[in-house]
């Protein structure tokens, strides 16, 4: 056989190899377990995270309404039905914040709505300013507004409620109240802004994943939905548990630092935003898909213990006595205790599920070999 | 022992066709220019290099400090003109020389930033700058020449196949079984890609491909089809991971295989007929002779891990400097306990507030970089309150390759007080002895 016929043959058994590999590749049965990744993006958009933020748009137009009526009104029943509209809103807000993704993180949402920890003092310089239009109140601060200065107006943890009504109707009750009704405007408004922003794009984006030009993959998608929900975990067990704690400073426990610690709703918006991750994990009772799908298919034993280590945290988190603000330092090791539950389950999302769906947390082509 | 130099010196001494060394450096002058202009254009400069208040040192090179913007620009421009001028084969020793200080200078700023093909890079472009790409007075260049360039590119296989013997690659087909899954929803071969069967078939061809590619690729008879997978398998992973300009590197290096003539046969071309006369033969004698020790070197680093108990893909000791690429599916978490024997405050610092996210993610799963960013902070702690004398100690979870998270740190050891060196870390964990998905 001369050099060319080798080559020839050379060649020609390549080619059958290719051919022969190919054919097993399509007559090979299709018994692997559907891809479910964009099924799960389009629940999690559908069934979760538009509900969520149009409930809370919805709730924030409450909060305004009931606020303007309080000014029109300030007595005790209208003060009433403006913390309960303050209230209700915060519960669709913290779970919407519990996967800080998209909008609310990248056109600076979450510290429009929701700065922390609360600066009474930039409160109080909004109210003395005698700031009375949005051109005005947008030129301040984010300590200046939010949620948590509206919940500053609406509440004196110390006085209780005769003294809030007092303040909304003494020397300076109108521009307090005056800043109230701008505050609560704001926030309305700026809800309905986010909800437009993921009705309009950031939901189309990632539900379009894979084809979408944030998303060209379906991988990347995902990556943010679970560095999302480790995100959520981190500010709550570490900023909103440890913090407050003193487990991160040298300098002890700081009840200034507790979040909603002026309506005591602080426990509550840490239930809310484990909720808010528990929905995105195991999914909804009316059917809306979590994460536990993909990660059942690929390890069951990792997701039951995500499933275990979650019910942990839930147990620990309710075994830690109202309110927060006191058990910091009355019951610091249950706090403490719920804090490390929810980390375990932080620890969990970021080592074995991050793993386990090949998830990065910083996605970058300047690494991998 | 005279007998054996004389066959050595008889056997490099024919001269050969210096064109595929000339492609070869036009290849990867043009590439590290573009990869330059990338870096550039990426931001990456400013993210990776600028912004950074902390960043983690190769061992003895404690004394590389990060550059300004304007030098740190600077070094990118001269690095994309000097590898520009080494395309073009202008002053091709101290083009060479220039890009080799620029980039090794870059690389050296941040450990985190580690990459097989950029250690191999800083490789090549010390072998061109000790073995000048280009031809001699007679348009051609020594056979020893041509062969030590091969060795330096034909290293990176070689090496990247040895690497994959192992269990985790060969049996439990990790961590390609889960990076294929990633892309699942790719039309027509997608539905294919989370197939147990196909990350099998995947990581065996890949240890065949890399274990046989060189001699396949020299072999006068498979190279057509042996280049023809070169280009199939460096594309198709390039497609499919996150790995930057290593494929088309590679696809370039790979061309010194072929017949040294080839330039000419294939591409009609006739490059640099007139070449440089050597003014110091028992200089360029001796730079040869540096070039073998450089590949000598290369050789015997990979072979260290062996002196280091455990698995190497867990403890990394060791793992450097190996071209063991992508071998290892990594994740971690990681959070420091500081503890002041003064005050006896105790407290828990998450590295994100100082580190950027890579440099956390790349820190998360590597010893010496945990245990070197714990000694940086207990000098900052100190620094910032007088008089205290801090403690670090970590809790580090990592999962890899599909199993599940175990500690990798000893919690009770204080970080801050070991020492970076090459010595076996004895407060490293042993890995978790389960066996991957």
């Amino acid at each position: 056989m001369n050099d060319r016929s080798r080559s020839k043959s050379v060649l020609v058994g390549v080619v059958a190899l290719v051919g022969l590999s190919f054919g097993a590749l399509v007559a090979c049965p299709a018994n692997q377990e559907p891809d479910r990744r964009a099924e799960l993006l389009a629940s999690l958009v559908e069934a979760q995270f538009i509900p969520t933020l149009g409930e809370a748009s919805e709730r924030g137009e409450a909060l305004h309404t009931a606020a303007t009526a309080l000014c029109s009104s300030p007595d005790a029943a209208h003060l009433d039905a403006a913390q309960d509209a303050w209230w209700q809103l915060r519960a669709p807000w913290k779970r919407a914040l519990a996967i800080p993704l998209g909008p609310i993180i990248d056109d600076g949402f979450d510290m429009a709505i929701d700065f922390w920890p609360l600066r009474p003092s930039s409160v109080e310089g909004g109210v003395a300013a005698g700031v009375s239009s949005q051109a005005e109140l947008d030129a301040l601060g984010v300590a200046s507004k939010g949620m948590p200065a509206v919940e500053y107006l609406l509440w004196d943890p110390l006085a209780g409620d005769e003294a809030v009504l007092a303040a909304l109707t003494g020397a300076d009750g109108p521009a307090r109240c005056a800043y109230l009704e701008l505050l609560t405007a704001d926030v309305a408004l700026r809800l309905a802004e986010l909800d437009d922003a993921w009705r309009d794009d950031y939901a189309t984006q990632l539900v379009g994943a894979g084809t979408s030009e944030t998303y060209p993959d379906l991988a990347l998608a995902i990556d943010a939905i679970v560095n999302a929900m480790i995100a959520g975990l981190h500010d709550l067990d570490d900023m909103k548990l440890a913090k407050p704690l003193g487990l991160t400073s040298a300098s002890g426990a700081d009840p200034e630092l507790v979040e909603s610690r002026i309506s005591d709703r602080s426990l509550t918006d840490a239930r809310d935003a484990l909720a808010g991750f528990e929905a995105a994990y195991l999914g909804t009772d009316d059917g809306g898909l979590g994460l536990t799908i993909l990660v059942e298919q690929r390890n069951p034993d990792v997701d039951a213990k995500i499933r275990a280590e979650l019910e942990a945290a839930k147990l620990a988190l309710a075994a830690v006595p109202e309110p927060l603000r006191l058990a910091i330092s009355s019951d610091a090791a249950a706090v403490e205790q719920a804090q490390v539950a929810i980390k375990q389950v932080r620890i969990s999302m970021t080592a074995d599920v991050a793993s386990l769906l090949g998830v990065t947390v910083s996605l970058s082509d300047n690494d991998g070999d | 022992m005279q007998r054996g130099l004389d066959r050595a010196r008889a056997w490099a001494h024919p001269r050969v066709d210096a064109s595929s060394l000339v492609i070869l450096r036009v290849f990867v002058g043009l590439l590290v220019c573009v990869s330059a202009l990338r870096f550039v254009a990426r931001g990456w400069v400013s993210e990776l290099l600028l912004a950074p208040s902390f960043h983690f040192h190769y061992w003895g090179f404690a004394w590389v400090r990060a550059p300004g913007p304007a030098l740190a620009y600077g070094l990118f421009a001269v690095l994309a003109a000097a590898s520009l001028a080494l395309a073009a084969g202008v002053r091709v020793r101290l083009s060479a020389l220039i890009c080799w200080v620029a980039f090794t200078y870059i690389e050296l700023i941040d450990l985190t930033y580690y990459l097989n093909h950029y250690y191999f890079i800083t490789c090549l472009l010390a072998t061109f700058v000790l073995l000048p790409p280009r031809p001699d007075a007679d348009g051609r260049v020594s056979r020893a020449k041509l062969t030590l360039v091969r060795v330096q590119v034909g290293l990176v296989y070689v090496f990247a196949g040895v690497a994959k013997l192992g269990s985790d690659w060969l049996v439990h087909a990790q961590p390609l079984r889960t990076w294929l899954a990633q892309h699942a929803d790719l039309p027509v071969v997608g539905a294919w890609l989370d197939e147990a069967w196909l990350a099998h078939l995947a990581s065996w061809s890949g240890l065949g491909f890399d274990l046989l590619v060189v001699p396949a690729l020299l072999w006068r008879r498979t190279r057509k089809v042996a280049y023809a997978a070169v280009v199939g398998f460096h594309v198709i992973t390039g497609l499919l991971f996150p790995i930057g300009m290593f494929p088309w590197f590679m696809i370039g290096c790979a061309t010194i295989m072929f017949a040294p003539d080839w330039p000419r046969r294939f591409m009609a071309l006739n490059l640099e007929s007139g070449g440089h006369a050597p003014t110091k033969p028992r200089l360029e004698q001796a730079l040869a002779g540096l070039a073998g020790a450089l590949l000598v070197v290369q050789i015997a680093l990979p072979w260290r891990a062996l002196l280091y108990p455990g698995s190497m893909l867990w403890h990394e000791q060791g793992f450097r400097f190996g071209y063991r690429v992508m071998l290892i599916e990594k994740v971690g978490f990681v959070e420091f306990r500081v503890h002041d024997r003064v005050s006896g405050d105790r407290w828990t610092v998450a590295p994100h507030a100082e580190l950027s996210a890579l440099q956390v993610k790349m820190m998360s799963t590597q010893p010496d970089l945990i245990a070197q960013y714990a000694r940086h902070l207990a000098t900052r702690l100190e620094h910032e309150m007088p008089g205290a004398d801090i403690e670090v100690r970590a809790d580090v979870f990592v999962a890899f390759n599909g199993r599940p998270h175990a500690r990798l740190i000893d919690p009770q050891t204080d970080l801050a007080a070991t020492r970076a060196g090459l010595a076996a870390k004895p407060w490293i964990l042993p890995a978790p002895t389960t066996d991957p998905p």
